[in-house]
């Protein structure tokens, strides 16, 4: 993203049917800095995603109407094969890293603290890479974390986004 | 005098005397030149039947009999007729007995020789033929006579040993009966008990041992209802016991209990046989009883686990709903925080957003361990390295132990031990383990120890600390939802139990003042393959 850095605020696609709370996000996400639009479900996001100019990042539920979070994720990487995808959903058992491709997103459960959200997004629209899963604050269900990818690499710096993947599946 | 010999008694009998005597003498010198003749037609004719010809080894023995039937022929007319030509005579008739010549081929055979030498002392005779021949048929009669004694000895010997045999089959063939019964009555998988009329126990078969924890030989004697204690729990026992003893004879199927000797109760189904006089023996009544403690444990965990899996499907669906909400309300909580942040008067606000934003978190940690109890997902086998493991789940707590100033160490086997489990899940048991052990020691800022060792067929994992203990030692501690932690949601240990036994393992504790152990075991088989 070589332009949006500098000219204008980084562009969050945030997809959910919890209008009234994503709207409160969006306010936020706006104090914060961030440019944000919202869609209440997946043929809307579908919609804009068809639109110049692409959003910078996604955030999105997986269990959305139309078309679910996994479908959106497709179509955003059809559109832009590195688009950050941050997925917050209440239905972590939906969520199967193998129908994102190589790069599958980061996982929130809800309910999602919005710091840690924010903190997400700002590195991966930064330097393109997710922060590191403890700084994070990722909530993998119980049972999910594999020794062989702790989520915190030698030095406690970021991982890279495959490695972070491998920290919740 | 001295008194009659057989000899001498049979050659009275058949009035056989010196006159004889020297007429067979003159025959004997008249006839000799015929005797080999007569010796090969005998053996000729034998040679035509099958059954006679059978008792020959060869053409050599015939040759030898042949000379000895010569020689025999010299005897009888010999005119000798002592002890010593009975002696001679009965020799012969042994002989004959000991290769097996029939009876009838011998009383055949004298007929043979009879004619012949008739036949001769006709030809050579002249006047005095008539007796010759009266002599040759008593001396001929006399040898058969005395052969056929020895048929008769060595028969009555015969059936004294066949009597002797027969009485040593009969002798084995009940040993034989009895060792199988013995063994069948051992060897069953079934309790057998054997009661006398008076309810007392008699027979005590190997599974019962096995079942009771006694041995035979302290429990014969002694009476059955009152010492393995079955007339506790059910009524119809002891009631269709004394049905049986006082001689009712139908069999009756009926469950109940046994106290074994380490006190604990074994469920057991009875079949009752009555043998009343049937078994013409003490024992009157066999209770023949099978151990169903164990089917029935499984058929309870089995119940259990279906009753788990109804409850986990309807939970999962509302806790999926609880989430959305949940998440509102966090967010907005977030938004009223930043708000107050603002209007730096307001810090009792501020602090009221945090509590609301505190308990919200707890909610959602609660939705999630409660799913992950109801509706564990299926576990992901591999194999696990258990040192690493445990030094793994100790520097995950290590901060948490650092903040509640808890020691942590860990005692672990020098050569790594490799099961095939679940990881992610045994280190979630250790986790939970380690914490509720830091916690408990928190307050008085003690020491946690983790520790790892094998046994034979299993491995075990201590989580010990030496805070205040368990309250109640029998509380239900690893049931859902109870607990005793303030905070706590009181599914950690349910998670672990539910963890550990689905590995096959069992989790329990010891627990006094100042030493907690909670002990992990899980099955082991040696050197185990990685499987995926």
């Amino acid at each position: 993203m070589p332009d949006s850095s500098v000219s204008r605020p980084h562009l969050v696609l945030l997809v959910d049917d919890d209008l009234r709370t994503s709207r409160r996000m969006a306010e936020m996400l706006r104090e914060d800095g961030f440019a944000v639009e919202l869609a209440r479900d997946g043929a809307a996001a579908v919609a804009r995603l068809a639109r110049f100019p692409l959003p910078d990042a996604i955030v999105t539920e997986l269990n959305t109407a139309h078309a679910d979070g996994t479908a959106i994720s497709h179509f955003a990487r059809a559109r832009n094969p590195h688009m950050p995808i941050i997925v917050a959903t209440g239905y972590p058992h939906l969520f199967h890293a193998a129908d994102f491709g190589a790069e599958a997103p980061l996982v929130f459960t809800k309910p999602v603290d919005y710091a840690s959200l924010r903190d997400t997004l700002r590195a991966a629209l930064r330097d393109g890479a997710l922060p590191t899963a403890a700084g994070a604050e990722i909530a993998p269900e119980p049972g999910e974390v594999r020794l062989e990818s702790t989520p915190q690499d030698d030095t406690g710096n970021a991982l890279s986004r495959a490695q972070a993947v491998r920290a919740v599946r | 005098m001295t008194p009659e010999t057989r000899f001498q008694e049979l050659k009275r009998y058949v009035r056989f005397d010196e006159r004889d005597a020297a007429l067979l003498a003159a025959f004997g010198q008249h006839a000799a030149p015929e005797f080999p003749r007569i010796a090969r037609e005998f053996y000729d004719r034998i040679r035509e039947h099958v059954e006679a010809h059978e008792v020959f080894t060869g053409e050599e023995q015939i040759q030898r009999l042949q000379r000895s039937l010569v020689r025999w022929l010299e005897r009888v007319c010999g005119g000798v007729y002592d002890e010593a030509y009975h002696e001679q005579t009965a020799q012969i008739g042994r002989v004959h007995v000991r290769i097996g010549l029939p009876q009838r081929y011998m009383l055949t055979a004298m007929a043979l020789i009879r004619v012949a030498l008739l036949r001769i002392a006709d030809q050579v005779e002249g006047t005095n033929a008539a007796a010759t021949r009266e002599a040759l048929i008593r001396i001929l009669d006399l040898e058969l006579a005395i052969m056929l004694e020895t048929y008769k000895d060595s028969f009555v010997e015969r059936i004294r040993l066949a009597a002797r045999q027969e009485q040593i089959d009969l002798g084995n063939a009940l040993a034989r009966a009895e060792r199988r019964y013995v063994s069948a009555v051992e060897l069953a998988s079934v309790l057998i008990i054997g009661l006398d009329a008076q309810g007392r126990i008699q027979l005590f078969n190997r599974e019962a041992e096995r079942v009771t924890g006694y041995a035979r030989d302290e429990l014969i004697g002694r009476p059955f209802l009152t010492t393995l204690g079955a007339d506790d729990t059910n009524q119809r026992l002891p009631e269709q016991l004394a049905h049986g003893l006082n001689g009712r004879t139908e069999s009756q199927v009926l469950e109940g209990t046994l106290r074994a000797r380490s006190g604990k109760l074994r469920d057991v189904i009875w079949n009752l046989a009555f043998a009343g006089e049937l078994a013409g023996d003490d024992v009157v009544l066999f209770a023949v009883g099978r151990d169903v403690t164990d089917a029935k444990a499984m058929q309870e965990r089995t119940r259990q686990a279906e009753k788990l899996a109804a409850i986990g499907t309807l939970a999962a669906g509302l806790a999926h709903e609880i989430r959305n909400p949940l998440n509102g309300a966090q967010l907005h909580i977030s938004f009223l925080e930043r708000a107050i942040q603002r209007n730096a008067s307001q810090q009792d606000m501020l602090e009221a957003t945090r509590v609301v934003g505190d308990e919200i978190t707890r909610l959602a940690n609660l939705v999630t361990e409660f799913l992950d109890f109801a509706r564990p997902k299926p576990l992901q086998r591999n194999a696990v390295s258990l040192l690493k493991l445990c030094e793994h789940a100790k520097v995950m707590v290590s901060a948490q132990a650092d903040a509640a100033g808890v020691q942590v160490a860990s005692d672990l086997p020098a050569e790594d031990l490799v099961i095939v489990a679940d990881q992610a899940k045994l280190l979630q048991v250790l986790l939970n383990l380690l914490n509720n052990a830091i916690e408990a020691t928190g307050e008085t800022g003690g020491s946690v120890v983790l520790r790892a060792r094998r046994a034979p067929r299993q491995v075990l994992i201590d989580v010990e600390d030496d805070g205040p203990g368990i309250p109640s030692p029998d509380a239900p501690i690893f049931d859902a939802f109870f607990s005793t932690k303030e905070g706590g949601t009181g599914l950690g240990l349910a998670i672990t139990h539910r963890i550990v036994t689905d590995h096959g393992g069992s989790v329990d504790v010891t627990s006094r003042p100042g030493k907690t152990i909670f002990r992990v075991s899980l099955p082991f088989e040696g050197v185990q393959e990685h499987k995926s």
